[in-house]
């Protein structure tokens, strides 16, 4: 709790700064015309998957939180954590969480100041996935694992201020590594975290709110 | 006071007809409390009631929030929530606390009226109970941390410069999923909210207009 007060102080304290950079939305739009490299921005996602070719995996649910660095005009960077579960069979459900980095790419030149509304953008990125199984009536019963992954995603930001943008996309994950399955021996819940040479494949979509905080540079 | 309380949520029953007497938003601006919605840092408690759909049962929440407006019409909002009490027969709920963050869209920049809405990501801590074979009382399952996404509309009421009402509802979507419960028990939940709440402007805008850089 203290250290969510904290955290909490922090974006508020990050936030003056950034607003004392910015006094209003002219200042802020002169600093676009220039460059918008530099610009950070703060954000909350929520996000669901659907995982290809296993049966057992419901649509899961999720949050995270990812700030947005932009290194130039046309390209942003994003790093984000993401928590997500989902039930797995019956008696199981199943826990994953992405620590990703991405690169966004906007394909078509001209908003740079983000004051119009749509801004299309193509990711490509990595990440390190960890996911784990746990019984529903028995937590002690559970595995898990690391596993590195690939994806690549269309998106757009939807800016609803030059600073502050709804921000929606789609992306197509290739996982790779050990895969997670359960196993029924005589009543006997087993889960398993097997090497495959299956590629696990899922789409994520996520919906993500974001606020530009500072231009660093 | 009293009698502006009384008014204030007078006026909360019968908000179209106070805004009928404003023909243009000017006129209605005028008679806002402060200047602009941004840099004001709010505080509010609120007292909520809920219901699970999927459960069928009713709950009781206590609630606070802390919103600062970065710009105007713009909220960046931490929630808190706190299950007060189950009261359903069916209910085998313990526990059930929230916390979320997410951005708010405010409608009027120089409000008497407030209304917006907003999205936020977070997390429940809740507990449930469960039966035991052997056992005669229910036991209690392990506690469990859900991912939640929250929306939320209502309206607040700038009763003066530093204190306001508000009246809200809320759409929780989250499942508890464990916790020794052999399925999974959902926890999503209408809400819908009264509260009271404080507000202070951070910024000096008359500065903030002069600052050249």
């Amino acid at each position: 709790m203290r250290s969510f007060i904290l955290s909490l102080a922090l974006l508020l304290a990050l936030g003056q700064t950034a607003w004392a950079q910015w006094p209003d939305e002219q200042d802020s739009k002169a600093s676009f015309d220039h460059s918008a490299a530099g610009l950070l921005s703060l954000g909350l996602a929520g996000q669901t998957a659907s995982l290809l070719h296993q049966e057992d995996y419901q649509a899961p649910m999720g949050v995270g939180a990812n700030f947005r660095l932009q290194l130039h005009n046309r390209i942003n960077t994003e790093w984000a954590l993401h928590y997500m579960q989902a039930d797995f069979g019956e008696q199981a459900f199943r826990k994953d969480i992405f620590i990703s980095a991405n690169a966004l790419f906007y394909p078509f030149p001209g908003n740079e100041d983000f004051e119009e509304n749509w801004r299309p953008f193509i990711s490509l990125g990595g990440s390190m996935n960890y996911g784990a199984l746990e019984a529903n009536a028995n937590p002690s019963n559970q595995v898990d694992r690391w596993n590195p992954a690939i994806a690549l995603g269309l998106g757009t930001h939807l800016n609803l201020t030059p600073k502050f943008d709804l921000s929606f996309s789609t992306q197509y994950m290739l996982e790779f590594g050990e895969e997670l399955s359960w196993q029924n021996n005589n009543g006997r819940l087993l889960l398993l975290s097997l090497p495959s040479e299956k590629v696990e494949q899922r789409f994520l979509f996520s919906l993500s709110l974001n606020y530009k905080i500072a231009d660093l540079w | 006071m009293v009698n502006r309380i009384f008014f204030a949520l007078a006026l909360l029953f019968f908000g179209q007809t106070t805004f009928a007497q404003y023909d243009q938003l000017e006129d209605y601006e005028k008679d806002a409390p402060f200047a602009s919605t941004e840099g004001l840092l709010k505080l509010n408690f609120s007292f909520a009631s809920g219901f699970m759909p999927n459960q069928i049962i009713y709950n009781h929440y206590l609630q606070g929030s802390l919103a600062y407006f970065p710009e105007k019409k713009v909220a960046l909002r931490a929630d808190f929530s706190m299950l007060l009490s189950s009261p359903s027969q069916a209910s085998i709920l313990q526990q059930n606390t929230g916390i979320y963050l997410g951005g708010f869209w405010h409608f009027v920049d120089k409000p008497i009226w407030d209304p917006y809405v907003g999205l936020q990501a977070g997390l429940h801590i809740s507990q449930t109970t469960y039966e035991k074979p052997g056992f005669i009382y229910a036991q209690y399952g392990d506690f469990q941390v859900s991912p939640a996404i929250q929306l939320q509309t209502g309206v607040n009421f700038y009763i003066s410069k530093y204190l306001h009402l508000s009246a809200g509802a809320q759409a929780i979507v989250a499942e508890q999923r464990g916790g020794k419960v052999p399925d999974d028990y959902s926890l999503t939940e209408f809400r819908a909210q009264l509260g009271l709440g404080f507000q202070f402007g951070l910024i000096d805008l008359e500065k903030k207009k002069n600052r050249v850089f």
